[in-house]
């Protein structure tokens, strides 16, 4: 790293760092974190990339995880992108939920390249990956939907 | 057997014949009605703006003369009461006027829509060259690009037709026979119209020449999957809902083999440049598709293509990119979008592209009757929708609008898809139905300006 990326890189540090010691609210996990341990009462966001630019969508997909275990509050969507252009920037998304009681239950999140999942909306159901015409090759990994499984435990508090 | 000058079989012209004759029996029974219903229009506008101006006038003797110097300065009950009774009847005058306006605005504008399909429609009409004999001419007007109904996949746009036979009618006498002996020698009608879409985008014989050399005897669906990015299916006008993001269900996706004519990472704007290129460009598009032999068939190879495309196009048009350091691209403004559009599609159909704010639905109203005549044509128009999310973050895409039928947009996403939308929609803020909920209102367009 140059002298100069150093000299840029350190602010940007402090500020990632200062931003954080004011934040509060829910406990948010990232894409890589799949066993996640709460307690009964809390309440925890799954925080996932999104690239809005390319038309794609995560979901809430089937299996629904174990209602008495968990309950889900929302989503959200933030998005960073340039004002005077089109085309660019990305967005995060946040699926809320709420612990309810004690017990091990699994969230699977469906993450939508453009074309990919079939139904919700109009169609109705829970929103699942396209299905592939009999005698058609599976089509490339860009145009497939993958599915993120999270093992959520919820602890007595 | 009969064979036209260009080799159009007798079978060919016939079957041209008969269904140019019943859309023009199609299109002069629904030029009729347009102009009809524009008649009623204007009449029952004018009987509006009669009725508006005889209120108005009524109002103005209620309000009789001037009393002169204390006029504005004394009022009876009696005169308060005469003012606010002249008051409401002007008031219902000026909503009667403005009716009228609005029903003859409408009304004109809906006509100018028929009317200017029609006339692209006829379409044989537009090639004016004495190199090509009216069979002929008919024949190549009516072919379809393979894999969907004829009529909502014609190969040569009206434009084409135009260009085609304008260049013929430069060419000299030896081009001249050059370029018969290829129309003769091709194998099938679509071979043919695509050796004249080659001219109409601007190539001359010798280019001409060696495109044909590498198409020759192809089959119509080789041609199809190297040649023309775009097939509408037949069923694609229906309305099947939504989806959970706000886009139609009834969406085709636009496939080279098992690879999109789509974009990858935040290259919306160069994307959707080089997919409307190779619409109107075929030698472009074998570029792309087939490589430097124009002879490949590898969809892997054909997306590197596409993507070093797209990276052309999003530094040629000054794109942004994640940060300054880097080289992903992330991004283009409205002068760059404009100026590729310029560089890349506008040499090859002959109009210059200008840059309009819509951001109102008067104004989108306004400049649907451009779309339509551009697009009717053949030329693609460009267009940006943009959306705001709850916390103040926008985003924004680029799409192309690359058909009009009766009241729908045809519209090509660069995500590698194309659907209809109604033109209401594009006017009242639903472009969510061609892109998603995240961006559903248009706000410019770049429309095709003649040279």
């Amino acid at each position: 790293m140059s002298s100069a990326l150093r000299r840029l890189a350190l602010p940007a540090l402090l500020m990632t760092v200062l931003a954080g010691c004011g934040s509060t609210g829910p406990d948010t996990y990232e894409l890589g974190e799949k066993h996640i341990q709460v307690d009964a009462g809390e309440e925890f966001r799954l925080s996932v990339p999104v690239d809005t630019a390319t038309g794609e969508w995560w979901y809430l997909t089937s299996p629904k995880p174990d209602a008495d275990v968990v309950r889900r509050t929302g989503k959200q969507e933030e998005i960073k992108a340039d004002d005077d252009a089109v085309g660019g920037g990305s967005g995060t998304d946040f699926f809320g939920f709420t612990a309810v009681g004690p017990g091990t239950t699994r969230i699977r999140l469906i993450q939508c390249p453009r074309g990919a999942c079939a139904g919700g909306g109009d169609a109705g159901g829970p929103v699942t990956p396209s299905p592939v015409p009999s005698g058609s090759p599976t089509p490339d990994k860009k145009y497939r939907a993958t599915i993120h499984t999270y093992t959520v435990t919820v602890r007595k508090p | 057997m009969w064979v036209g000058s260009t080799g159009a079989k007798a079978a060919e012209v016939v079957t041209a014949a008969g269904r140019s004759s019943e859309q023009m029996a199609e299109a002069f029974r629904k030029a009729s009605k347009a102009l009809y219903d524009l008649c009623d229009a204007l009449t029952s506008a004018q009987s509006k703006d009669g009725d508006g101006r005889e209120q108005l006038r009524k109002a103005r003797t209620m309000l009789g003369g001037e009393d002169g110097f204390f006029d504005d300065m004394v009022e009876t009950d009696d005169e308060e009461a005469d003012r606010k009774r002249a008051q409401d009847i002007a008031g219902t005058g000026a909503n009667y006027l403005y009716a009228a306006a609005q029903e003859a605005d409408d009304a004109a504008r809906a006509a100018a829509r028929e009317l200017n399909k029609y006339a692209a429609e006829a379409r044989a009409g537009h090639m004016h060259t004495d190199n090509m004999s009216a069979a002929d001419r008919l024949v190549l007007a009516d072919v379809g690009v393979f894999g969907g109904p004829q009529e909502e996949n014609e190969l040569l746009t009206a434009d084409d037709l135009e260009r085609s036979g304008r260049f013929m009618e430069k060419m000299n006498a030896q081009d001249e026979a050059r370029f018969e002996r290829m129309l003769a020698d091709a194998k099938t009608p679509q071979e043919r119209a695509y050796l004249v879409k080659a001219l109409a985008a601007g190539y001359d014989v010798d280019q001409v020449g060696q495109f044909r050399d590498t198409i020759h005897g192809k089959d119509p669906y080789w041609l199809q999957q190297h040649l023309s990015p775009i097939v509408t299916a037949g069923d694609s006008k229906g309305d099947e809902g939504l989806n959970p993001d706000g886009s139609n269900r009834n969406t085709d996706y636009q496939w080279f083999g098992d690879q999109k004519w789509s974009q990858e990472g935040n290259t919306c704007v160069p994307s959707s440049t080089v997919t409307a290129r190779a619409m109107v460009d075929p030698l472009y598009a074998l570029e792309l598709t087939g490589g430097p032999s124009g002879q490949e068939n590898d969809p892997d190879a054909f997306r590197h293509r596409l993507h070093d495309e797209q990276l052309r196009l999003n530094e040629e048009g000054d794109g942004d990119y994640l940060h300054w350091w880097s080289d992903v691209p992330d991004g283009m403004d409205s002068d760059g979008q404009n100026e590729i559009a310029n560089d890349e599609i506008s040499p090859h159909t002959g109009s210059k592209y200008e840059y309009q704010q819509v951001r109102g639905a008067d104004e989108r109203r306004d400049v649907l009757p451009d779309i339509e005549k551009s697009v009717a044509e053949g030329k693609p128009v460009p267009f940006e929708v943009e959306g705001h999310e709850k916390d103040g973050g926008r985003v924004g895409h680029q799409m192309m609008i690359i058909g009009q039928e009766g009241d729908m947009l045809q519209i090509y996403n660069p995500w590698g898809q194309t659907t209809w939308v109604g033109e209401d929609d594009f006017v009242n803020g639903h472009m969510d139905k061609a892109s998603d909920s995240r961006m559903p209102d248009a706000y410019a367009v770049h429309l095709p300006a003649d040279r």
